[in-house]
């Protein structure tokens, strides 16, 4: 499974919403398909950090960055091959 | 529903008068006064206690609801007494609104002279352990010179907070330009705070503890998406529990966090951490709920949240 997949799989199980992989096709922003409120964003970035192995560091913690497609998926595959 | 929300809010303010005394008081708060506490403090100091006497005069009404909120909550207290801790209530009321003139200035004084600690040590250790520290409080009126008290001695605290709260008796005037400029005022007198209202509220407390700074949430807060019934001053009241998932997704531990006074004497106290790794969350906070309130009943003249129970 690629990152994006995963990013995917995270989105649709932590807010239990009905996305099909077709319906996800080139959707950038998350905040289409999810109302994402504050504690929502949190609920989305703690489990980004168990599927990833991965914990975010303060300063790269900002709502752009966590409701981006593109963004999001740069950014985890860049700390995925830093291991 | 939100169709509804909205029609009720535009009841709501074609009812609500242009100006109001509350809109009068504000007003002239942020102009006047303001300038006059620039310009010569002692002016403003020298007033109070005669502000004081004509809010008590005035104030018949809010004195009536506050009193009868304690009769409910305090059990075998008499009128005479519920009278005396009404009135010693809105002393700190006022006292309050004076102290956010002159903040930094109470503040500073206050350390170098009367402020008293209890364990400072469960902040020390909480704080050495650089994973945040989150502080939770209840709205009694010495919190923002608490906090400011500890911001001058090293431990500076982001405050969460609710951007425009309504308020009851305000005007159009209020509404519209007052309540905007009074929280901009407010701003400069809290400083270091976040808005529950932004969808990034919490990602920048988690910011700040993952950074290991302190965060001050208040546990009798009114406004949050998830919140727990909890019985509470002689009713049940819902407590919000969303800080608790924040905790535990930064593994910061959570540190009670109590104090009382006022310009002349700041008492401060921390309790033992919490981890909120190994304990149920809906038990944590019907014990912080239960320590907040017995706080409350210990000294209820402190608490200024007695106007806003139901």
């Amino acid at each position: 499974m690629n990152i994006d997949e995963r990013i995917y799989q995270v989105l649709k199980r932590t807010f239990s919403i009905p996305l099909s992989w077709e319906n996800w096709g080139d959707t950038e922003s998350f905040l289409e398909w999810t109302s994402l409120d504050s504690m929502a964003v949190l609920e989305f970035l703690a489990a980004l950090e168990q599927e990833f192995h991965f914990r975010f560091p303060a300063q790269d913690l900002s709502l752009d960055l966590l409701t981006s497609r593109s963004r999001l998926v740069r950014y985890l595959t860049e700390r995925v091959n830093e291991g | 529903m939100e169709t509804t929300c909205s029609t009720n809010s535009i009841v709501k303010d074609t009812k609500r008068p242009w100006i109001t005394i509350k809109d009068i008081a504000w007003l002239l708060y942020l102009y006047p006064v303001r300038l006059m506490a620039r310009i010569s403090p002692f002016v403003i100091l020298w007033f109070e206690p005669l502000t004081l006497k004509c809010s008590l005069l005035l104030s018949k009404g809010i004195q009536q609801r506050v009193g009868n909120r304690m009769k409910q909550a305090l059990e075998r207290i008499d009128d005479a007494h519920i009278n005396s801790v009404v009135s010693q209530y809105l002393r700190f009321y006022l006292e309050r609104i004076v102290d956010d003139l002159f903040l930094d200035k109470f503040a500073r004084q206050l350390v170098s002279e009367k402020v008293s600690f209890r364990g400072m040590e469960y902040l020390q250790h909480a704080s050495d352990q650089k994973r945040g520290v989150l502080l939770v409080s209840g709205h009694f009126f010495a919190s923002r010179l608490a906090k400011r008290i500890l911001a001058e001695l090293g431990f500076p605290i982001l405050s969460v907070r609710l951007k425009a709260p309504r308020h009851a008796g305000m005007g159009k005037l209020g509404e519209r330009i007052l309540q905007k400029k009074y929280m901009r005022f407010l701003h400069g007198v809290i400083q270091d705070e976040v808005y529950v209202q932004d969808k990034d509220c919490s990602l920048k407390i988690l910011q700040r503890l993952r950074q290991g700074g302190l965060v001050n949430i208040h546990l009798d807060a009114r406004f949050a998406a998830q919140q727990i019934p909890v019985p509470f001053l002689g009713g049940k009241r819902s407590f919000p529990v969303g800080f608790l998932r924040l905790c535990q997704i930064a593994g910061s531990p959570l540190v009670p966090f109590w104090f009382s006074g006022d310009r002349r004497q700041v008492e401060i106290e921390f309790e033992p951490p919490i981890n909120l790794a190994e304990t149920d969350t809906e038990e944590v906070l019907r014990s912080l709920v239960c320590r907040l309130e017995k706080r409350i009943l210990a000294r209820p003249e402190q608490y200024e949240w007695w106007i806003m129970l139901q």
